[in-house]
Formats: structure tokens, C-alpha cells, sequence
């Protein structure tokens, strides 16, 4: 027998007792044993079955099927789904099965498979419903937070970039210059273009004008605007004023600013003087309402 | 009207005991195939919602196939698909006092050079392998669940073996 006979026989266990004792005293079986238990250490983490079945379960009272006693209402529902029908042919609207959602400031809602969002203000969000059991894609224009149920591939596609995930928790903003990602939970998989940038906990992904995207890592278990504030790092006074007209409905006027001023810090959606002093201060400057604008000015030069 | 005769995967007693029959072989043949990283728990999940919504069509003798390929499309689909990674638990299973240190700066060298040549194999080859040598699965049974035919199990996992070794080093003769 050679060598690589006593190997495949080994292997599916059939060697004789003869041949075993023959086999112990090789080379060939000391470094084969160690390759054999060095792969226990490779075993797959544990499969919790019982687990698996109860969410499974929770997932398909959520989709429903046919069940065969349902064959019993076949006849009622035939007719009822040609009544439908007609009417349908002369609705053609409700056909239209897409879904629209404009931003009910900070309200959570859920989509059918009861995945929750929150949308900040100035936000819009559409779904196709009729596709929905096996496309979960929603369209986002805005600021958005997410926790996805686990299932099918969910996807947030944006003008700016796509998210794509299987379950777990994020927020997308995608206003017109810039797009950002932050990851709260699990994974995501975030497209900008051509590219494509995996997300775990505690990620955020930044990109201006869906060029140049840089990943950094952040603090928090959710996004601020959820409870009330905005909170920025680093980030551009224009994006810091856009958000502040959005979350007050005011027009600011800033043209005496420079543009290239970064700002750090937060500002409540509340109270629109504490809110303004949040911005003006550190930036050292001064402001003035009159009616639903606001001018922004340097101190200095009032 | 009469109850339809002939088993139908959209009872749920049925559907329970051929996710109770499949779901942990189906576990283990993504993890093994794609690695942990390419999430399949998810995967078996979404499977078995597929087979839900198709418990008309599928008949139960044909429900392990049906799991198997829509799981495995599922991953290849998948634009993200990240290359396999499989890794070893990092505690150490033996604890004794005896181990000097370069025996367990080799013992890790060992285990990096297993990891890399576990991940050199084919998807098919590894898969394979590793029913037969972790999960402890016969010839037979991985046949049946990969749909594949016991010479060729045999041949996987002996040529598996084969580049383990040579990546390990080993002297074959």
C-alpha cells in the first residue's frame, strides 16, 4: 500500500487494525494528526437552532403565505379580486404603489417589515410597496436614522450613494454637497460612485460632492438630532446654516462670513435664541431676528 | 372539499422539522464556504423565508436543494462579498505550564500558516474538508447535502489534505 493509499483510507476511516499500527509509526500520520486537531480551533461558532427558529417564525407571520385552507376562500376572492381589478382599470392612481414619507420631524415610523425610521426634518423618503417582500429598497433624500429587522438585503439609495445592509442600525444623510453614513450597529456596506466601503460599529463615512470620502470613527449610540440637537464636527459653516434654516424654517444671512470657518459643537431645535447663541458665540459673532430671517454679523464690526 | 394529499413544506409541523433537519448543515456549509464575515446566519435566514414563500412549489424531498442553492446564490449575489476568512479561537486549549515560550511562538506560527493555507483552498474543497474533519460529517451525508457524488467527496478532501500539507511544509512522499 503507498503512502498516499494509507492517507485516503485514514481519511474515510477504513484502515484495519493492522494497518492503523503500521500507520501510527509514520511521519506522514504525526503531521497529519496535528493539522487534525490544530482545525478544532476552526470549528464554526455555535448555531443556536431553537433561536433561529423562533425569529424565523416571528419573520413569516410578518410575510404570510397561501396556507391550503385558504383554498377554501378562493372562490370569494377571485371574484373579489376581479371587482378590484375593474376598479383598478379605472383608478389607475392606486396602482401607483409607491409610498411617500416627507419628514415628520423626529416621529418614528414603520415599513412593513417593521424596520424603524426616523426622519430629521426636511427629509423624503419613498418605497415601492407592491415589490417590497423581495426588494427592501427605500429612496432617501434628507437625514435619516434606521434600525433594520433582519431578512432580505436592505437598501438606501441616495443621489449620492447606496447603503446596502442585512440588519442593524445607521444613519444616512444625503443633502445635496454632501453625503454621510454612520454606522450604529452590525455592518454596512456603503457605494459612492464606483466605490464601495464596508462600515462597522461606530464607522461614519464622509463624502463632499460624492468625491473624496474619508472614513473616521465617532461616539455615540445615537444620532443627537433624534434627541433634539445638532451636532457637528468639524464640519463646514454652510452645512452647520443649511441645517440650522432646515430644523427653524428661517432664512440666515450669513454673507459676511467666512466661508472657510469649521464648526464644532451643538445646537438645541427648540429654542432658536439659545440655538443661535450656540452658533454665534464660539464663531464670535453676533446676530438679529426680523421675523423668519435672521442676519448673522461679526461683533466687531456692529 | 378534502385536505390535499401528499406533503406540503407550507404546513408549519413540516416546515419546522426541515429547519430543524437542515438549518445547522446549512449554517455550517456558508460559514465554511464564504467565513463567518459573510454573515451566514443571515443567509440561512433569508433561505428559509424564501422556501416560506414558496412552500407551494417545493415539495419536501426537495427542500434541502432548494435551501442549498438559494442560500448559496444568496452569498455570490451579495455585492459585497468579502473573501473568506476562516480563524481559530485565540484561548489557548492546553494550559499547562510546561510550554516553553518558543514552543508556543511556533505553535502560533503553526496556527497562522494553517489559517493561510485553509484560505488558499477552493471554496468547494474547503467546504467540504471541513464537514468531514471538524464536523464530523461521513462521506456520505456531505455527498448528499453538497449534491455531489461520495468518489468526488473523497477526492476533495484528500487533495484539501494534500495543500494543507505542502503550505504546512510537510515532506510528502
Amino acid at each position: 500500500m503507498t503512502k498516499s493509499d494509507f492517507i485516503k483510507k485514514w481519511l474515510a476511516n477504513e484502515l484495519s487494525k493492522e494497518e492503523m499500527e503500521a500507520f501510527r509509526k509514520t511521519d506522514d500520520f504525526k503531521s497529519i494528526v496535528r493539522i487534525d486537531n490544530a482545525l478544532k480551533s476552526f470549528k464554526s461558532t455555535d448555531y443556536k437552532l431553537e433561536e433561529a427558529l423562533t425569529d424565523l417564525t416571528e419573520m413569516r407571520s410578518l410575510i404570510g403565505t397561501e396556507r391550503s385552507w385558504i383554498r377554501h376562500l378562493m372562490k370569494v376572492a377571485a371574484s373579489v379580486i376581479l371587482i378590484v381589478s375593474i376598479a383598478y382599470l379605472f383608478m389607475p392612481a392606486i396602482l401607483d404603489q409607491n409610498i411617500k414619507v416627507i419628514s415628520k420631524a423626529n416621529e418614528p415610523f414603520y415599513l412593513p417589515d417593521s424596520s424603524k425610521v426616523i426622519l430629521n426634518k426636511g427629509s423624503l423618503l419613498t418605497y415601492d410597496l407592491s415589490d417590497w417582500q423581495n426588494e427592501r429598497t427605500i429612496e432617501l433624500s434628507g437625514e435619516g436614522y434606521f434600525e433594520v429587522k433582519k431578512g432580505a438585503t436592505f437598501r438606501v439609495m441616495t443621489a449620492q450613494g447606496n447603503v446596502l445592509v442585512l440588519g442593524t442600525a445607521f444613519n444616512v444623510v444625503a443633502r445635496e454637497s454632501y453625503f454621510v453614513v454612520d454606522c450604529y450597529h452590525g455592518k454596512v456596506s456603503v457605494a459612492i460612485g464606483e466605490k464601495e466601503t464596508i462600515l462597522t460599529v461606530n464607522e461614519r463615512i464622509r463624502a463632499i460632492n460624492s468625491i473624496s470620502s474619508i472614513v473616521e470613527t465617532f461616539q455615540s449610540d445615537d444620532p443627537s438630532w433624534i434627541g433634539g440637537e445638532s451636532s457637528f464636527v468639524s464640519a463646514p459653516i454652510s452645512r452647520v446654516l443649511e441645517e440650522f434654516e432646515r430644523q427653524y424654517n428661517v432664512q440666515l444671512d450669513a454673507y459676511q462670513l467666512d466661508t472657510n470657518l469649521v464648526f464644532t459643537g451643538n445646537f438645541v431645535h427648540t429654542d432658536l435664541n439659545l440655538a443661535l447663541k450656540s452658533i454665534t458665540v464660539p464663531l464670535e459673532l453676533d446676530y438679529k431676528i426680523n421675523g423668519s430671517e435672521v442676519t448673522l454679523f461679526r461683533e466687531s464690526s456692529n | 372539499m378534502t385536505v390535499e394529499k401528499g406533503a406540503n413544506v407550507c404546513a408549519d409541523k413540516i416546515y419546522n422539522e426541515i429547519f430543524r433537519q437542515h438549518s445547522k448543515n446549512l449554517y455550517n456549509f456558508l460559514y465554511y464556504k464564504f467565513g463567518p464575515d459573510n454573515n451566514p446566519n443571515d443567509h440561512v435566514q433569508e433561505a428559509f423565508l424564501k422556501l416560506w414563500k414558496k412552500c407551494k412549489d417545493v415539495i419536501p424531498e426537495k427542500a434541502k436543494s432548494f435551501l442549498f442553492t438559494v442560500a448559496n446564490n444568496q452569498v455570490l449575489n451579495e455585492i459585497a462579498k468579502k473573501k473568506t476568512a476562516l480563524d481559530y479561537q485565540k484561548t489557548p486549549i492546553k494550559s499547562t505550564n510546561l510550554e516553553t515560550p518558543e514552543y508556543l511562538i511556533e505553535e502560533h506560527e503553526y496556527m497562522e500558516r494553517l489559517k493561510e493555507a485553509l484560505n488558499s483552498l477552493t471554496e468547494d474543497q474547503r467546504v467540504t474538508f471541513m464537514l468531514n474533519r471538524v464536523e464530523d460529517k461521513k462521506h456520505k451525508e456531505i455527498a448528499e447535502m453538497l449534491g455531489i457524488s461520495r468518489k468526488t467527496v473523497e477526492k476533495r478532501i484528500y487533495t484539501a489534505l494534500k495543500v494543507l500539507r505542502e503550505k504546512l511544509g510537510d515532506n510528502i512522499g
